[in-house]
């Protein structure tokens, strides 16, 4: 008799300490689903403002958001990949390295069912990534273009320095460029170089050019890092005040330069509405919608004296 | 020579394996370039089939450029949601517009149209030279970037877009237009800022004709 109450007793202490317990495990908030932001560097404040807005959209919409960064490596960007797979990751805003190097990645996310969301930089395929968002590098350079026969006139001698040559926003841009400038006979390029996107490079390869190009008229710069760095060369040859210096991506250093007509033009490639969107995009597609248009073009506009107290913080004042 | 044997037959079969899968092959520099080449994609040669094949019909269907001009002057604000086309994200637009004016100018820069009778306010004009930017491409929404693999294709069909405008459509404008003459047309305008590009629309012509 004495036994069977204290096996009930046990029994009974038993259950309530399980229900303690299964309550308690209930009550603990569910694991968020975690979203990959994939950029290509993190050395250029550009890209940094892309992969930080990605991450905080990410954030306020409910997601665990990770920045992987890729230093231009298409093999690190792969093994981030790898990683992102295995590591339950359930969608990838993804700036990527290479347009072509890039494919492989994006379809062995496609295939482990992670959708992939590209930001500013495309890849050469229509069947891999979910969508991708992209600023019209090619016709935001057209603008600059036509601004830049305007104010440097149809005559005279430019220096080009190219970004990273695997990637199609280089040749994007040049060509948007030149679609505009090569029309004008009078302009001739007595120089283009990569000087890879970076702003170090970028004074390295203007000094160079400078030596044996001491009366250029301007320089046309792929990117607003390169824009700085080919400055920085002038200033320190002393013909910053002579030859025009035109970038691309609406950088604030560039910006505050042009507000004082030290740098002529660059075009404003808006990276937190493109990174915004792309996070907005995966949440929709988590959500359950599958209908995404494959490419998104975001428009660039032109920069320049005249309008820049417009513009700031990477984007459009409100 | 026994002892060499094994290593012959070794070397014999290494051999055959690799005529059999080679683990590499050698082509001539020229015949890769001459592959790559044939395929690229020619712009010029697609724009010559949907200029006559798709852009022209499309002509047909767009919006009455009297009926723009009426919105514009009326409720400008409006002009976007009843007759514009937006592509991706962006605060510029497209209209694709057709109707007839009146020359009431012939310059060397610009052709200005009036849409009333006998209007002399320029209303639609029509700039002469270069033609640059995505007017034509994206104005009518036969085209679709997502179709394209690679923007810079994309990009090559505006730029032969513009040239066909430039060779074919702009000579024919200024051989028929003196001030007074009537002519009928169809194009597409991007309206950037709508303080300076709704009053007068600037007009790239696809098509013009006398009246």
């Amino acid at each position: 008799m004495k036994s069977t109450l204290i096996h009930r007793a046990v029994a009974v202490a038993t259950a309530c300490l399980g229900l303690l317990f299964a309550g308690s495990a209930s009550a603990q908030p569910a694991a968020k689903t975690k979203i990959a932001v994939v950029i290509s560097t993190l050395n250029n404040p550009w890209f940094v403002v892309l992969g930080e807005t990605a991450k905080a959209r990410a954030n306020e919409l409910g997601y665990d958001a990770t920045i992987f960064d890729s230093q231009n490596d298409t093999a690190k960007e792969a093994s981030h990949f790898e990683n992102l797979i295995a590591g339950g990751y359930k969608a990838v805003l993804f700036n990527p390295t290479d347009a072509d190097g890039s494919v492989a990645n994006v379809l062995k996310a496609k295939k482990a069912g992670v959708p992939v969301f590209c930001i500013d930089r495309e890849i050469n395929s229509t069947n891999a990534a979910t969508s991708q968002m992209l600023s019209d590098n090619y016709s935001g350079c057209v603008a600059l273009g036509q601004y830049f026969v305007k104010t440097v006139g149809k005559e005279g001698t430019y220096a080009e320095l190219l970004g990273l040559v695997g990637d199609n926003n280089t040749w994007n841009r040049s060509k948007g460029f030149h679609s505009v400038v090569d029309r004008f006979p009078g302009l001739k390029m007595v120089a283009q170089q990569t000087a890879e996107f970076d702003r170090a490079k970028a004074l390295e390869v203007m000094e160079s050019i400078l030596q044996k190009n001491p009366d250029l008229n301007a320089v046309f710069c792929g990117n607003d890092a390169m824009a700085m760095g080919a400055y920085q060369a002038l200033v320190s040859a002393g013909k910053a005040d002579r030859i025009k210096v035109f970038g691309f991506d609406g950088a604030d250093d560039v910006v505050k330069l042009i507000a004082e007509k030290k740098i002529a033009a660059t075009g404003m490639q808006f990276p937190k509405v493109m990174a915004q969107k792309a996070a907005e995009y995966a949440d929709q597609y988590l959500k359950g919608k599958r209908d995404f248009p494959q490419k998104v073009p975001v428009k660039v506009d032109l920069v320049t004296p005249d309008n820049v107290s417009k513009y700031g913080d990477y984007g459009k004042k409100p | 020579m026994k002892r060499f044997l094994p290593w012959l037959i070794l070397l014999i079969l290494v051999g055959g394996l690799c005529l059999a899968f080679p683990p590499f092959r050698v082509h001539s520099l020229k015949a890769v370039r001459e592959a790559q080449a044939s395929k690229q994609f020619d712009a010029a040669a697609f724009v010559g089939r949907f200029w006559g094949e798709k852009l022209l019909p499309a002509t047909e269907k767009a919006a009455d450029a009297t009926q723009v001009v009426a919105a514009v002057a009326s409720n400008p604000a409006k002009v976007r949601e009843q007759f514009g086309r937006t592509v991706g994200v962006s605060s510029s637009y497209f209209l694709f517009l057709r109707g007839s004016g009146r020359v009431v100018s012939a310059g060397d820069d610009t052709i200005c149209l009036s849409l009333q009778p006998e209007g002399e306010v320029a209303e639609v004009v029509v700039p002469l030279g270069l033609v640059f930017g995505n007017a034509v491409r994206d104005g009518t929404g036969l085209l679709d970037s997502s179709s394209y693999p690679n923007a810079q294709e994309f990009n090559d069909i505006s730029a032969a877009l513009n040239r066909m405008v430039e060779t074919n459509v702009l000579p024919q404008l200024q051989q028929m237009a003196k001030v007074g003459t009537r002519i009928q047309f169809a194009g597409c305008v991007e309206v950037a800022d709508e303080e300076t590009d709704l009053k007068p629309l600037k007009l790239v012509p696809v098509t013009v004709k006398p009246e």
